[in-house]
């Protein structure tokens, strides 16, 4: 490679890195996007070096192929980030942690009997109180206790007897 | 495939085979891991204080760019042209700096403006007119938006523990100094030579450039739209894709609320 090439690869390299670490460390989701953003660059500066040590023009297509994909993630990174930030009102990408996933469990934690501890799901009452199925005796069963006797078993009915 | 294409592929193979890139000795190694380490504990040590944080600093830092940029000038007598190419570069990895360890996110913007900027400047520098045009163009829209997002969203003056506390600091040091020691490594080890002048096995026909420099539109356009055809066609649905997407996502909050 000539010294200017070598020299061009050095600097987008850093910008590179530069990114990554800024993608990396920081939890405002603006600043991860423009870390985003400044990873890009790094990488066409790249490119255009190549191009002109290659004496052709493919690089510089490659950059501007790299400058749509940059446009595109703009638009749909501002607009999570506008969605997002709406729902928790706060920019830190850490308030949607809950979104990754769980760490595995060690041996020494004991396992939980399903059978001994039942964990039921709860639920934030919310929105009309659900209508109550009627009783019997609103559906006119008025001595719907002795209904049950009716019912029995032949087995039932000759232990009885 | 036809022919020809595997043809291509296959000198394109051989050129990279044939670099010296195996043949790295021991006291490169060793001055790459002192290179990382150094780096790794100077960019934890910026990363964790932050080191723009007051106008004092920012022109302490600026003070001593330009310093080394005169230093530079007076001892190595460079021409003007390298000159300013190294200029901005220096500005560009400075304004990188400044966007990584600045506390206040409007600071950050500016540097990560700055940091664009410069590097549209290096691809003048680079005659890839076209190139750092729609650079300047597409960042300039992109950066005035995104600082209106930061003064939407970020109040100014009090900083949010967000800002201030960042997500594993030393981890994130060590691997960028590891990643740019083995870049700096491996570009070392490549023998320097001229520029590869025309060559036809790294080049398609219509991407050749005639002149000694790769600057003219008409023939990056030629190349762009013979050769690379299909990946302008893609280029074009990816932004339909996207702009319908972001629609939908903007969408969805304002039914939530």
């Amino acid at each position: 490679m000539t010294q200017e090439t070598t020299h061009l690869v050095y600097f987008g390299s850093a910008i590179f890195t530069l990114g990554m670490i800024g993608f990396l460390t920081r939890r405002s989701m603006i600043l991860m996007f423009l870390s985003l953003e400044l990873m890009l660059a790094g990488v066409s500066i790249n490119l255009v070096a190549f191009s002109k040590q290659h004496h052709n023009y493919q690089g510089q297509v490659l950059a501007i192929i790299i400058l749509t994909v940059a446009a595109c993630e703009a638009a749909i990174a501002l607009a999570l980030i506008v969605s997002l930030s709406r729902r928790k009102s706060t920019l830190d990408i850490q308030a949607w942690s809950e979104l990754n996933e769980v760490p595995m469990r060690s041996a020494e934690v004991p396992v939980v009997m399903v059978d001994q501890v039942r964990h039921y799901p709860k639920l934030t009452p919310a929105g009309l109180e659900p209508s109550l199925t009627p009783s019997p005796v609103e559906l006119g069963y008025e001595n719907w206790n002795e209904l049950g006797e009716n019912t029995d078993t032949p087995m039932e009915k000759t232990q009885n007897a | 495939m036809d022919l020809s294409e595997i043809n291509y592929l296959t000198q394109c193979v051989n050129v990279i085979a044939q670099s010296d890139l195996d043949k790295l000795g021991v006291p490169q190694w060793s001055l790459m891991a002192f290179f990382c380490i150094a780096l790794a504990g100077f960019g934890y040590y910026c990363l964790q204080y932050g080191v723009v944080k007051s106008n004092a600093m920012i022109t302490v830092g600026v003070v001593a760019l330009l310093a080394s940029g005169l230093l530079i000038a007076v001892t190595q007598n460079p021409s003007l042209e390298l000159y300013v190419f190294y200029a901005f570069t220096g500005l560009a990895t400075a304004g990188g700096v400044a966007f990584l360890t600045a506390r206040q996110p409007v600071y950050a913007a500016l540097g990560f403006a700055t940091a664009i900027l410069s590097g549209t400047g290096v691809l003048f520098m680079e005659s890839a007119h076209f190139v750092a045009a729609a650079t300047m163009i597409v960042y300039a829209g992109a950066t005035i938006i995104i600082f209106l997002f930061v003064l939407m969203f970020a109040q100014q003056g009090d900083l949010t523990t967000y800002d201030v506390k960042l997500n594993n600091p030393a981890i994130a040091a060590i691997i960028g100094a590891i990643l740019l020691g083995t870049i700096v490594l491996c570009v070392q080890a490549v023998p320097e030579s001229d520029a590869i002048a025309g060559n036809a096995a790294t080049a398609r026909p219509f991407s050749q450039s005639g002149e000694a420099e790769p600057s003219s539109t008409a023939r990056l356009g030629r190349s762009m739209f013979t050769e690379y055809l299909f990946m302008v066609e893609l280029a074009g649905t990816l932004l339909l894709v996207a702009t319908i997407g972001s629609i939908a996502v903007a969408q969805r909050s304002l039914e939530a609320e």
